[in-house]
């Protein structure tokens, strides 16, 4: 037990030390806001697609989402699938045309060619929102996570995970985030495969006896009965009700991927369209296997393990995963399985970080890029004052995050993030499409999408079972089913209904820009 | 930089109309297909449950394996996507030679 904790920490601390190495020596290189805000353009596709994975696959949704699918069989494989699903949208529509046609921030590409004050500001609140909800959702998972696998307390290491990530962001900026996340993916990936490796030896490389053993029950050497919950584990309805629930968080999944800005934001770091678009496909390829991995690994534990085991751990599932290592490693007192044990929730702390950077920066951005920068001093800053600018507002939001963060201390969390992809989907995705695609969109109606969609996302957030229990007005629990129709609609309508904008000059700029790449900066 | 590039004029030529039509009918149908084919699996999973719940192949339901479908068609869709965009690469590069700055000012 002790050699374990022991080798836990030092597991730990080794990960840490190598991040700080690199932060260290991405703060030598990080000189101005280029390096800052995009890591000088450097990264290449598969670096990238590394970072992406990193910044889009939480500690928490490793945990989260083995949990799920131990405990609620199908329906928490179905809630897995839509994760991955949006990135058809990223690639096809958004990432190539969006890298050309933007410098730093999301709201450089959607006030391109329309009026840059108002239009800065909306999407800059945009950002914010989304910025925000999915931040206290992975400080808020994290702590939780924290406590119950290493046993710290709450505020502790809420604190501790807010001072690394405001080192490594305010030290090395995007190239120390992009490295943080590719370390990340690399870790949680690895974690990942040699788990999967041990339960396809235990099924003898078979998912049909896997899944034979939940329906039948089965008797396996050295690990006595397993299974055993019968087929009806496999049957739709153990956490979904409602289906028009389900399809609202279905569409609010794949249309929101492409509207997250600190996943957008991560296309600014590589030089061309094409290393644009091979970081989505290196993307796709490493959180397609995790979610796939990810279902494997919680079907295994809910056999292995068993539903009692992982509820009686706590955390409403999220020791699913955790429990599993242990059960892999040789069972709970041996020394292989406390050690795998604590190997994976190393891995899980040191982790969460990676996801809380990329936040950081992307808040630091629309702070400094966006309000301070372009709208407060209308472009009329020195490179090396919006430098120190974006430092400090890095230094803010972490600071502002933590404290956030202990306040939200008893949040429901599971919805929160869906939050952010419900006003990525809503206020974000519209008016991106719609300035890269379409000549009459106007100043109007991108601030009218941007404002509708995120205020009837929060307004029936306020409405539904979430806040109000059964008093609520708005029967689900997720907005998007009404709030994406009403973001989209709001663009075509306001824009329809207002005057032109006599400006073909710079939309000719921005469509050859964006299509070709030439002028791209 | 940008000064010595002639964006209306390119905007206006036949090659980059016929880059964007080409695009067009590739980059928006498939995702609006796409869409509508992963919004089948709430509804089917909602209402038609025996069906999911059928076992294929061993002791892998319907479900399970309409699901795991959902991954091979969009990376499958990815590759497509790939072999798409280097056709428009060639198409850009041609602009580009055409009516594009000189080599020497492309710099950046």
């Amino acid at each position: 037990m002790d050699t374990a904790k022991i080798f836990g920490i030092i597991l730990f601390g080794l990960i840490i030390a190598l991040t700080m190495y690199v932060t260290y020596l991405a703060s030598k290189r990080t000189t101005g806001t280029q390096d800052f805000y995009a890591a000088g353009r450097s990264l290449t596709g598969f670096q990238n697609g590394m970072a992406i994975a990193g910044d889009y696959l939480s500690a928490a949704s490793f945990l989260g989402i083995a949990g799920l699918v131990a405990l609620y069989g199908y329906d928490g494989f179905m809630y897995s699938i839509g994760w991955l699903m949006g990135y058809i949208i990223v690639l096809f529509i958004i990432a190539e045309p969006f890298r050309n046609s933007g410098e730093f921030t999301v709201a450089d590409v959607i006030s391109y060619r329309l009026e840059q004050r108002p239009v800065r500001t909306a999407a800059a609140f945009v950002t914010m929102g989304i910025t925000i909800f999915y931040m206290i959702s992975q400080l808020v998972g994290a702590g939780a996570i924290i406590h119950l696998l290493v046993g710290i307390p709450y505020e502790v290491s809420l604190i501790i995970v807010g001072v690394l990530m405001m080192i490594y962001v305010t030290l090395g900026g995007m190239l120390a985030t992009s490295w943080v996340q590719i370390i990340k993916a690399v870790l949680l990936m690895s974690a990942m495969l040699v788990m999967l490796v041990f339960i396809a030896v235990i099924f003898k490389f078979n998912l049909s006896s896997l899944f034979g053993s939940i329906i039948n029950g089965s008797e396996i050497a050295g690990l006595g009965k397993i299974g055993g919950q019968g087929i009806s584990f496999l049957e739709p309805g153990q956490l979904y009700k409602n289906p028009i629930d389900l399809l609202s968080l279905g569409m609010t999944l794949i249309l929101g991927t492409a509207g997250l800005s600190h996943l957008l934001v991560r296309f600014f770091t590589v030089p061309t369209a094409q290393a644009a678009r091979s970081s989505v496909i290196w993307g796709m390829v490493i959180i397609g296997s995790f979610y796939v991995i990810i279902g494997i690994i919680g079907f295994a534990s809910a056999s292995l393990v068993g539903e009692e085991a992982i509820t009686a751990a706590g955390g409403g599932g999220n020791m699913a995963a955790p429990l599993l290592a242990q059960v892999l490693g040789g069972g709970a007192g041996t020394l292989g399985g406390e050690i795998f044990m604590a190997a994976i929730s190393a891995v899980a702390f040191a982790t969460i970080v990676a996801v809380v950077a990329g936040l950081v920066i992307t808040g630091a951005g629309v702070f400094a890029h966006d309000i301070y920068t372009n709208v407060i001093k209308r472009g009329e800053v020195d490179q090396k004052k919006q430098f120190q600018v974006a430092r400090l507002a890095a230094l803010l939001i972490g600071i502002i995050s933590i404290i956030l963060g202990i306040l939200a201390k008893n949040f429901n969390v599971a919805q929160l993030v869906t939050y952010s992809f419900a006003i990525g989907a809503s206020s974000n995705l519209p008016v991106i499409i719609f300035s890269i695609y379409w000549k009459r969109f106007n100043t109007p109606g991108a601030v009218a999408s941007m404002i509708t969609g995120t205020s009837v996302t929060i307004i029936l957030i306020l409405l539904s079972p979430q806040i109000l229990h059964e008093n609520a007005i708005y029967p689900l629990t997720n907005p998007g089913i009404i709030s994406i129709p009403a973001g989209f609609l709001a663009a075509w309508l306001v824009t329809l209904m207002t005057k032109p904008e006599d400006k073909d000059k710079v939309y000719a700029e921005m469509s050859v820009r964006s299509h070709t790449g030439l002028g791209a900066e | 930089m940008s000064k010595a590039i002639n964006f209306e004029q390119i905007e206006q030529t036949e090659e980059f109309k016929e880059l964007k039509r080409q695009k067009y009918k590739f980059i928006f149908p498939v995702p609006i297909l796409f869409f509508l084919y992963y919004l089948t699996f709430p509804i089917l999973s909602a209402y038609a449950k025996p069906l999911m719940t059928k076992l294929v192949i061993g002791n892998l339901t319907f479900g399970y394996l309409f699901g795991l479908s959902y991954f091979i068609v969009i990376w499958t869709l990815a590759f497509v996507y790939v072999v798409k965009a280097r056709k428009y690469d060639r198409m850009i590069d041609e602009i580009v030679q055409k009516y594009g700055p000189k080599t020497k000012e492309k710099g950046a």
